[in-house]
């Protein structure tokens, strides 16, 4: 199985919907998906991602599955805490959260890693639970039982399907935390994804035992071929 | 500071070069890469990488600085082991399927920084490639203006810059350089990452309150051989063609 997982467009976040360019966006990501075929398409039902997920469902002649759980108002709701001007920001767009989540203090902790007391008063443990428990069961549906001890996945019902999901960035860092088994501070710290940047996973089994690898983090292929910018989330462009 | 990491393009191992695909994949990339801006192109010395960095190179008139400990070959020396499924012929760790679930496994992932002394790897020297690495990797990013505290997984700019740098190396080397740089633990690394011929990855280093936790922004990207009309197939795998 190959996993796609395709961050939305640029959006407005009030209204939630795509802009101009984010509308650009998702077409050249659809039809970069369609090109190499999609079994199965999946999407928050956040308008911005539904709305970027629709150009490939047309395309490839999918209907677009939502998924409540992906949503990113309750990943925000989790892992977001208050900044000094006691503003909500996501934690990993907080500096001295994010010199935490590389400290032996935390990572020494392991999976328990959000009861290090060092970290403001949080809900991470419920973040961090609820899209274990919610991208365990997805993947069980693809045909993957996650074995969370040896990190690695029973394929009972192997594929060669190609499967995307539109999602969120925060959201995001959940679902890659959980799936490829590395603990969530090193992912929050870390990695990150731009608008339409699209991250690939392989499910490539051995002997009934599959360990999911990224072969791509937020690739922007479509919007460099479409003369697009090719911004990272307005802050840097290359 | 922004660094692309790319690994060479499709080559021919003997004689050490580039296929005709090669050479248009490193066409491709110094386009990119020159439309993108580049201050300074390091490469490994092998002459796959050499020829990937030479199209860059031209195209922003920058030297190409060659750095020794960025070979593949050293790294194959450290990280390859006996494959149980064809005794007698070396893989790379990571490649092997009973290694990759022993990498993964809790009894190496709870030893942290000192995986390697797990008992039951095939012989190997995995040591010394994490540890030449780490020394080569922290007096490199400090030439560049950044010094690496370990203990607290993150850097000291100590003359931070808006330069952009490419490196021009490989898949193995570059399963230690990844999780040296990032601070990553190399058995989740290893198993859980790869890169494409010619992929494209760039970390950021940016500073905030003193201190640079890099950020991988892309991974393995190829941009460059869709928008040229190139295979997009990985590492010419043609059912992985995305």
């Amino acid at each position: 199985m190959l996993l796609f997982y395709v961050r939305h467009g640029e959006p407005t976040y009030h209204p939630d919907a795509l802009t101009p360019i984010g509308e650009r966006q998702a077409e050249a990501v659809g039809r970069r998906l369609a090109r190499f075929g999609l079994d199965k398409i999946y999407s928050s039902p956040a308008n911005r991602a539904m709305q970027t997920a629709r150009p490939a469902a047309e395309l490839a002649r999918r209907e677009i599955v939502p998924l409540d759980w992906c949503e990113e108002g309750r990943a925000w709701g989790e892992i977001t805490v208050e900044d000094e001007d006691g503003s909500r920001k996501w934690c990993f767009q907080v500096p001295s959260l994010l010199r935490a989540f590389g400290s032996p203090e935390v990572l020494s902790l392991g999976d328990k890693w959000y009861e290090a007391p060092c970290l403001p008063p949080n809900r991470f443990r419920k973040g961090v639970e609820r899209v274990g428990r919610e991208t365990d069961a997805f993947l069980l549906s693809l045909g993957y039982r996650h074995d969370r001890e040896n990190r690695c996945y029973i394929a009972e019902n192997p594929t060669e399907e190609r499967v995307a999901l539109f999602a969120h960035q925060g959201f995001g860092s959940l679902f890659f935390s959980s799936l490829l088994d590395i603990p969530y501070p090193l992912v929050a710290s870390r990695f990150d994804q731009s608008y339409t940047g699209v991250t690939v996973f392989e499910f490539a089994e051995h002997d009934g035992i599959a360990v999911p690898r990224m072969l791509e983090l937020s690739c922007d292929a479509h919007l460099y071929a479409a003369d697009l910018p090719t911004e990272y989330n307005r802050d840097l462009r290359f | 500071m922004l660094l692309f990491y790319v690994r060479h393009g499709e080559p021919t191992y003997h004689p050490d070069e580039l296929t005709p695909n090669g050479k248009r994949q490193a066409e491709a990339i110094g386009r990119r890469l020159a439309r993108y801006g580049l201050d300074r192109i390091y490469s490994s010395t092998s002459i796959r990488a050499l020829q990937t960095a030479q199209p860059a190179a031209e195209l922003t008139r920058c030297e190409i600085i060659p750095l020794d400990w960025c070979k593949e070959g050293h790294a194959w020396e450290e990280m390859a082991v006996e494959d149980d499924r064809n005794p007698g012929h070396r893989m790379w760790c990571f490649s092997i399927p009973s290694v990759r679930r022993k990498l993964s496994s809790p009894e190496v992932i709870s030893l942290g920084d000192k995986w390697y002394e797990a008992p039951g790897f095939p012989p190997n020297r995995f040591k010394d490639g994490v540890e030449r690495i780490n020394r080569e990797v922290d007096a490199w990013l400090e030439s560049l203006g950044y010094r690496h505290d370990r203990a607290a997984k993150s850097y000291v700019p100590v003359a931070p810059t808006n330069e952009r740098i490419a490196l021009f190396g490989h898949q193995g080397f570059g399963t230690l350089f990844f999780s040296s740089v990032l601070d990553l633990p190399y058995p989740l690394w290893s198993t859980r990452f790869d890169q494409n011929y010619t992929g494209f990855s760039a970390i950021w280093f940016q500073e905030s309150d003193g201190v640079v936790i890099p950020k991988l922004l892309q991974l393995s990207g190829d941009a460059h051989l869709y928008a040229s009309g190139l295979p997009t197939e990985y590492n010419k795998n043609r059912d992985l063609c995305f």
